[in-house]
């Protein structure tokens, strides 16, 4: 148990996959960290319509929950998880936790929610 | 203008400009009378089973998730959106946007940390530590130059009254001087627990790699001098240039308290996640006995 609660103190930083924007706005809040570490170089990706494949967002999904042992909390926008819904869906591990935020063009849908889609499987719906 | 009609100006002027979005404006579908129906009074508690229990806690959680999700970290990121959009428009160009080509790639640490407690997370502000920190040092030393300017004022009419008196002016110089020393002393070490305790809160947030990256060392609380060699944070909004509109620090206050809202809806969604497999667990264990039965 003490391993994993030194395990859990190291996981200090939140990580973001989202849009322009919402990126602006996550690093104005002071999220945003830079390194000239391998591997850790930085902690969020800017999603550009167009410009950014899903293999990359793909990749940086799993560099920020597998690949780096130093992220608590991954917020992603949920118009770019759905882009990647098997890889969330099936995320199992507790941490790092993922968080669906909104974005600006694409506003909060509960029916995506994934914490309520478990409760409402809970309950027979 | 007179000094009395500034202020009501200004709060006409804050008024006006003022164009974020207040959870008045949204329809409240859980009212707090509404709340009130699912009160169950405290002596039933016991009649109910287990699985009873975690329901009826499942769902009040399921409640309060909703509602925060719904209301207050939406309207957060909806203000703190519309804010930033307001300060693009304020800039004038269409290429100067306040986004990707403004970000700091340089190598510098997150403002904000998290700590796990007791299963849920907590928000740590470094930012606020520091500021918190620099203001007591300067208090301290302000505190510190008073003292000193005092002791010199005593020594030196010590001196003049030594001139014309016995040995006892020499013992109250002493004690004078040992007293201003052990308080001196005193507030020094009062400082470095200060020190101590605001390190502990920041150093969760200072990883190894990143000392080794900025090139600092492990925290010396021995000499004061250490202070310079601690990793500084800048706040982010620097980043975007020296006369930012003060429409982005807006939109930086609403995204920080998105940020610190979404601490929270993580903690609750981690907690029904976990009454949702303990409530699944008893429910088989439910179906094993009655079947066996």
């Amino acid at each position: 148990m003490s391993s994993a609660n030194e395990a859990m103190a190291k996981r200090s930083l939140l990580a973001a996959i989202a849009d322009e924007d919402s990126v602006t706005g996550l690093l104005l809040a002071g999220v945003g960290q830079v390194s000239n570490e391998v591997g850790k170089e930085t902690n969020f990706l800017t999603v550009i319509p167009g410009k950014t494949t899903v293999e990359q967002v793909e990749e940086a999904f799993d560099t920020f929950t597998s690949g780096r042992d130093d992220i608590a909390i991954l917020l992603i926008n949920q118009h770019i998880a759905d882009l990647i819904r098997f890889k969330v869906d099936s995320y199992t591990n507790a941490f790092p936790a993922i968080l669906e935020i909104p974005s600006k063009d694409h506003p909060y849908d509960p029916e995506k929610d994934s914490i309520l889609k478990k409760v409402r499987r809970l309950f027979g719906e | 203008m007179t000094t009395d009609q500034e202020p009501q100006l200004q709060k006409i002027v804050s008024a006006l400009e003022d164009i974020s979005i207040k959870s008045n404006d949204q329809q409240k579908e859980i009212t707090n009378s509404d709340a009130a129906i699912i009160e169950i009074p405290h002596d039933i508690d016991s009649e109910f089973s287990e699985i009873d229990a975690k329901t009826i806690e499942l769902v009040e959680l399921v409640a309060k998730y909703e509602q925060l999700v719904n209301d207050d970290n939406r309207l957060n990121f909806i203000n703190g959106f519309l804010n930033l959009s307001r300060a693009n428009y304020n800039t004038g160009t269409i290429s100067k946007r306040f986004g990707a080509d403004f970000y700091d790639l340089r190598p510098h640490t997150a403002c904000v940390s998290l700590q796990y407690k007791k299963d849920t997370f907590e928000l740590v502000d470094l930012l606020e530590f520091q500021r918190a920190k620099t203001a007591s040092e300067k208090a301290l030393k302000k505190a510190k130059d008073d003292k000193k300017a005092i002791t010199e004022e005593k020594e030196y009419r010590d001196e003049d009254s030594k001139e014309s008196e016995s040995e006892t002016t020499f013992d109250e110089k002493y004690h004078l001087t040992k007293d201003s020393k052990s308080t001196a002393l005193k507030s020094n070490g009062g400082h470095e627990d200060n020190q101590v305790l605001k390190k502990r809160g920041g150093n969760n947030a200072i990883n190894s790699s990143e000392k080794k990256s900025s090139g600092t060392k492990e925290i010396d609380l021995e000499s004061e001098k250490q202070t310079e060699k601690e990793i500084k944070v800048r706040d982010p909004i620097y980043q975007f240039g020296a006369l930012a509109p003060y429409q982005l620090k807006q939109a930086q206050n609403y995204f920080s308290s998105a940020l610190k809202e979404s601490v929270r809806v993580v903690n609750i969604q981690n907690r029904i996640s976990k009454l949702v497999n303990e409530i699944e667990i008893l429910q088989k264990e439910n179906i094993s006995s009655t079947a066996q039965v």
